[in-house]
């Protein structure tokens, strides 16, 4: 019997060790340690804290508002992403670095502007208030806070790819009569869907961890603009860290869960149809 | 006339790709655009498809000034190098694309585009590969799916632009056959962009010879291959050995150099270079053998004559270049058999003759 082929390419050992370890002190460890923490806790104690109704607004609040910026960020970071990439036009370079803007600046401080422009007194509150619509210190702020935060994970995610898109599918599917609506929906989106299931997921995860620019545009009223890093804190300032780790630990699993589904999805549109 | 092109320029930045252009293409025929790179013949190409817009001039497709059409009004059916198909649709639906996306009013019923989709795979020979990806066909296999995903829509004109170029040469020589074979059946009105020599020879019913930016001759494959406008289509339509060389009555003196006038310039294909141990008639031009490389059933020798040291490249059969090979004699005689003589002044050949 011979020995299993070794790889071809050299360093397999040293690399994957490398990387376990960095992963170990970075991810595991910390989040084994909220866990075993989390599980210091009987049973049903941690299922009390979890099904209590202000701990399940909190969840609902954080996901909803996450998913749909989320979702605005999919289509308005699509639409960024392809101006910036297939029209020329002056102060391209300045938007393209503006992009980046919100990875950069404290997140707290985007949240005091984002609410001071929003208010009854900011200029963007004034115009929306002729038609009723109140942003600052409602849900619909906590939304456009994670807009503001998630819209470079898509614009960097799917910029890439389109630079790459071959010009010949577009000019092929213009030679069959195909207009600019038809060549975008049937040739060109379905080569972006993976990149842009990417973003999202980016944008999703990052917006649920969210707390900086939220706690100043939203008015953190338990049951209504409350989000679930914010019940964190507030526990941990009352000294309750069993209860801070269980939603931590429920926060997890629900996130990991979802990316995970997000995953699949890619996966499956990266696959696309085969019979 | 189904495709008439006149005055077209096109400029990219200073380069200049296309210096007035003017053809009319026949209906029904397979004409190949031929030219070395940098010709201009794929930007011709283009612009006929309305994928590059010319800087001047006009374009007319069956009568109709086609010039601000875009492309998707224009029903040419375009072929790409590299296939250039759908990755996420099956080749079923890259072939049915075309029809799908009619508007309904003029869209044909399911049933009627499946037919469709089906004649044409089998047209390609492709029928059991419906459901197949085009990820998982050969890039001969791909390339029939273009060809049909092309002809779905009954375009008016075909363009094909080098459609064998990415092939091995194997596949691309069948493919070769099996397209002229298919314009027999359909006699779709086609233009084929090629650098390959022997393929627009093959392929086509009539040859445009593009270089600069400019047509340099048109004419059916004979047409140019015997009698070339120029010594760049005869240099282009297959290999040629080129030298200064002087006529005095009609006999060739080979001591002639580059600067020195009373020069023409000769032109002989390697095949025409006949070589012989003897000498018999006293015309023969004694050279020596440099260098050999056999070719199959051909044998390419490179020589140099004894007189004005001029390089020489004969191709002959293998068994006179083993009877040559085995005599093993210094000096062997070069015949010219069918040689052409070019003179700049007036841009006329004439033939020399032995």
């Amino acid at each position: 019997m011979s020995k299993p082929k070794k790889s071809q390419l050299p360093g397999f050992g040293l690399t994957l060790g490398l990387s376990l370890s960095y992963m170990s002190l970075l991810i595991f460890i910390p989040l084994t340690a909220l866990i075993l923490y989390a599980a210091k806790l009987p049973a049903a104690d941690f299922w009390e804290i979890i099904v209590d109704e202000r701990v399940k607004s909190a969840f609902k609040i954080s996901f909803l508002s996450t998913f749909y910026a989320a979702a605005v960020n999919f289509f308005l970071g699509l639409i960024i992403a392809w101006v910036l990439v297939r029209y020329q036009f002056f102060g391209k370079r300045i938007i393209d670095a503006l992009i980046d803007l919100p990875f950069a600046i404290p997140t707290a401080v985007a949240g005091i502007s984002l609410s001071t422009i929003f208010s009854s007194q900011g200029i963007m509150g004034k115009i929306l208030g002729v038609f009723g619509i109140d942003i600052s210190f409602s849900r619909a702020g906590i939304v456009v806070a994670l807009i503001f935060i998630g819209l470079p994970f898509v614009v960097r995610t799917v910029q890439p790819v389109i630079e790459e898109l071959d010009a010949e599918l577009e000019e092929a599917a213009a030679s069959l009569g195909a207009n600019f609506y038809q060549i975008f929906v049937k040739v060109l989106f379905p080569s972006l869907l993976p990149s842009l299931l990417t973003g999202f997921a980016l944008a999703f995860a990052r917006g649920l961890g969210e707390y900086g620019a939220i706690i100043f545009i939203s008015s953190n009223m338990p049951y209504q603009t409350e989000i679930v890093p914010l019940l964190i804190v507030k526990k941990l300032a009352q000294f309750n860290y069993a209860g801070a780790s269980a939603i931590g630990v429920t926060m997890l699993v629900c996130a990991f869960v979802l990316l995970l589904l997000i995953n699949v999805l890619q996966v499956y549109a990266k696959r696309r149809r085969k019979i | 006339m189904s495709i008439a092109i006149t005055n077209i320029s096109k400029k990219f930045g200073d380069f200049v790709a296309l210096d007035n252009v003017n053809l009319s293409l026949p209906t029904g025929e397979i004409t190949a655009l031929l030219g070395p790179s940098g010709s201009g013949k794929t930007t011709l190409l283009r612009i006929i498809a309305g994928l590059e817009g010319a800087d001047a001039g006009a374009i007319s497709l069956f009568g109709e000034d086609a010039s601000r059409q875009p492309t998707k009004d224009r029903h040419v059916g375009f072929v790409f190098q590299h296939y250039a198909l759908f990755k996420h649709m099956s080749v079923f639906d890259n072939v049915a694309f075309g029809l799908k996306i009619r508007p309904r009013r003029t869209r044909p019923s399911k049933a009627v585009i499946r037919d469709k989709v089906y004649h044409l795979l089998q047209m390609v020979q492709l029928e059991s590969m419906a459901n197949r990806l085009p990820t998982e066909l050969s890039g001969g296999q791909k390339q029939r799916v273009a060809l049909a995903r092309a002809l779905a829509v009954e375009p008016k004109v075909l363009l094909l632009d080098e459609p064998f170029g990415a092939l091995d040469a194997k596949v691309r020589q069948e493919l070769r056959r099996w397209l002229r074979f298919l314009h027999d059946e359909i006699h779709l009105t086609s233009v084929f962009v090629t650098h390959d020599q022997e393929e627009a020879l093959e392929v086509s019913d009539n040859i445009v010879i593009l270089n600069h930016g400019k047509v340099e001759q048109i004419g059916s494959p004979e047409e140019v291959y015997d009698h070339p406008a120029n010594p760049f289509v005869y240099g282009f339509l297959g290999n040629v050995n080129l030298f200064r060389a002087r006529l005095d009555r009609g006999v060739l003196n080979l001591d002639q150099h580059e600067k020195q006038t009373g020069g023409v310039d000769f032109f002989v294909r390697p095949q025409d270079v006949a070589l012989s141990l003897t000498n018999d008639d006293g015309k023969g031009v004694e050279a020596k053998i440099k260098a050999y490389r056999v070719l199959g059933g051909r044998v390419r020798v490179e020589l140099q004559t004894l007189v004005g040291g001029k390089e020489i490249e004969a191709d002959i059969e293998k068994k006179q270049w083993q009877a040559i090979r085995d005599a093993d004699r210094e000096p062997v005689y070069l015949l010219f058999r069918d040689a052409k003589i070019y003179t700049a002044a007036d841009r006329t050949w004439s033939d020399y003759v032995i």
